[in-house]
């Protein structure tokens, strides 16, 4: 990963532009947003090749697991930035901001960082929340097609939106056949859907809770920093 | 007691607390932490003119519990949910011990549940054991995310925990609160899954499990559980001051709840003094379903299934007396517990 992301460099180029760029890459796994956008990022600073990135969360408490996997992606997303050879993202006013800065700044896994405390990595974890941003999205792509057309409908079938786009996006990174005769709706597995109804209903209280966890965590930002970009 | 057109509601307040997070109690950069992020809890979600300063929010005393939660907050019982970090706190943030004055002034005002610590593992069961004779609770509250020593959490499944729920049946502790939080070992996996509750719940049948909080931020993972196991329970603790700033989001969750869980299995909780229960309570028995909330859904939000989350559905797992002029209609319409779906495997 790193030796490919140096190719990519291009002498010359890169602004603090790049680097929200790379940023906005870099999404919060339980609320399926990017970190730019959420405002959790609270300061970058760049000098020549070197860029340093602090990050900031809704509160003291939030999870280790997804915290680590929001620092870590943007050190690597950083890494990616033409012009940037060294990155260094440090996490403020976090329980665990130790332990997670300087383990992904010097390049240790989740499990080296927290010896007594884990028993593997965080891609189960990644994986678990990125089919729930898969049925959310689903939900979001579909939602303008006439209910009697869903069962049989497929990927041709799905309103050229931005919802759209990012169904499939997620739908290509899970690895599920995005080809336009393939079903629009599936479970995460990729297993067509028997009952669409009852699919639907899940998918919608998924979404419910998706959408209650982002009032929650741009609300406790708010409060916790003052008024951010809404 | 409540009372708006005529109506007389019942008010159980499932979730309180009398806690002491003062700078003297404060142990370490932790309880700081706690104490800080309750509190924008509380003043991101409070109307404005419910917003306390920190100092007071601190530690705020007997006189100001007994004004805001029962003369000016409307409720006839509440339920002492003890907190102990005590790895944050010289004596505790909220244990039974600092409730039970309270309890033991205005007895029948208050319910006071206590917990326990599984990691004592067989050596805290006598202790647990004189606690609940001493207080005569008929509840823990637990927190799965509660450091001890080197541990940073544990589950309902763990041996440890084990010893104790077999306890609770036999001492007739039959109400087992459980908070999520943040850490639990192993912190790579979602500390906030509530697999363990269902499958606590599926081997102590005649426990009840309410899961605080209605599983936030698992709502869909706790709403799987409760369709499956009629033991089941959700305390609105947190998901309900949404009513005052996102009444949308309010709605569409009010309305999950009861298809997936049914207006019986639903418990109101202020989280006193994180939120104080009259403004909730106001706001509540007024709220009217947004439009934008799906008919499915948004129908079965009905007085009754207020009546009952106000008070009723309470007040029938900790045996309160409720008088005759407010126990309400109908019992038990909630939904049929089903299999658990295919999709909770995502």
């Amino acid at each position: 990963m790193r030796a490919a992301a140096l190719e990519q460099r291009r002498p010359g180029a890169g602004q603090d532009a790049d680097v929200y760029a790379a940023l906005s890459r870099v999404i919060d796994p339980e609320l399926d947003q990017d970190v730019v956008e959420l405002g959790f990022v609270a300061g970058v600073e760049r000098e020549g090749a070197r860029v340093s990135v602090e990050l900031r969360l809704p509160t003291y408490w939030c999870a280790p697991n997804f915290s680590w996997l929001m620092v870590s992606d943007a050190r690597e997303a950083l890494l990616r930035v033409p012009g940037v050879d060294e990155a260094e993202v440090t996490l403020i006013d976090h329980h665990a901001t130790t332990e997670i800065s300087a383990g992904v700044n010097a390049g240790r896994s989740f499990e080296q960082s927290f010896p007594d405390h884990a028993d593997g990595e965080l891609g189960e974890l990644r994986t678990l929340f990125r089919r729930k941003a898969f049925l959310v999205r689903q939900g979001r792509a579909v939602a303008s097609l006439e209910r009697e057309r869903l069962p049989g409908a497929t990927i041709s079938d799905l309103p050229e939106t931005p919802a759209t786009d990012a169904y499939l996006e997620v739908r290509g990174e899970l690895g599920l056949d995005c080809s336009p005769g393939a079903p629009a709706l599936s479970d995460a597995a990729g297993r067509p859907v028997r009952d669409v109804e009852d699919h639907l209903r899940r998918v919608r209280m998924i979404g419910v809770s998706l959408e209650g966890n982002s009032a929650m965590c741009r609300g406790l930002l708010q409060t916790r920093y003052g008024k951010v970009n809404d | 007691m409540y009372e708006s057109n005529g109506d007389k509601y019942f008010i159980v307040d499932g979730h309180m607390h009398n806690w002491d997070a003062s700078p003297e109690n404060t142990l370490n950069e932790y309880g700081e932490g706690f104490i800080k992020c309750f509190y924008d809890y509380h003043a991101n979600l409070s109307p404005e003119e419910y917003v306390w300063p920190l100092e007071k929010y601190r530690k705020y005393g007997e006189e100001t519990l007994m004004k805001d939660v029962f003369e000016d907050g409307y409720v006839d019982v509440a339920i002492f949910q003890p907190t102990y970090l005590t790895d944050f706190y010289k004596n505790g943030f909220n244990t039974t011990a600092q409730d039970a004055p309270l309890k033991e002034k205005y007895p029948d005002k208050f319910v006071l549940n206590t917990s326990f610590e599984p990691r004592l593992g067989k050596a805290g069961l006598d202790d647990f054991e004189a606690k609940v004779k001493k207080h005569g609770s008929k509840g823990v509250k637990l927190y799965t995310a509660e450091w001890h020593g080197e541990s940073k959490g544990w589950k309902l499944t763990d041996d440890d925990a084990r010893l104790y729920l077999d306890k609770c049946q036999e001492l007739g502790v039959t109400n087992i609160h459980v908070h999520k939080g943040p850490t639990i070992w192993p912190l790579n996996k979602d500390a906030f899954d509530v697999a363990d509750v269902d499958a606590a719940a599926s081997e102590y049948p005649e426990l009840n499990f309410i899961v605080e909080h209605v599983g936030l931020p698992r709502l869909e993972d706790f709403c799987w559980i409760g369709v499956q196991e009629p033991n089941v329970y959700g305390g609105l603790a947190v998901a309900m001051p949404f009513i005052h700033t996102r009444p949308t989001f309010f709605g569409k969750m009010m309305g999950e709840l009861m298809y997936w869980l049914g207006e019986d299995r639903i418990l109101f909780g202020s989280d006193y003094a994180i939120w104080h229960p009259k403004w909730l309570i106001e706001q509540f028995v007024a709220f009217e379903m947004p439009d934008d909330v799906p008919d499915e859904i948004g129908s079965l939000l009905t007085p009754e299934a207020k009546r009952k989350i106000l008070g009723l559905n309470a007040a029938k797992l900790y045996d309160l007396d409720v008088p005759e002029e407010m126990q309400g209609g109908d019992t038990d319409v909630g939904p049929e517990v089903t299999e658990k779906p295919a999709v909770a495997q995502v």
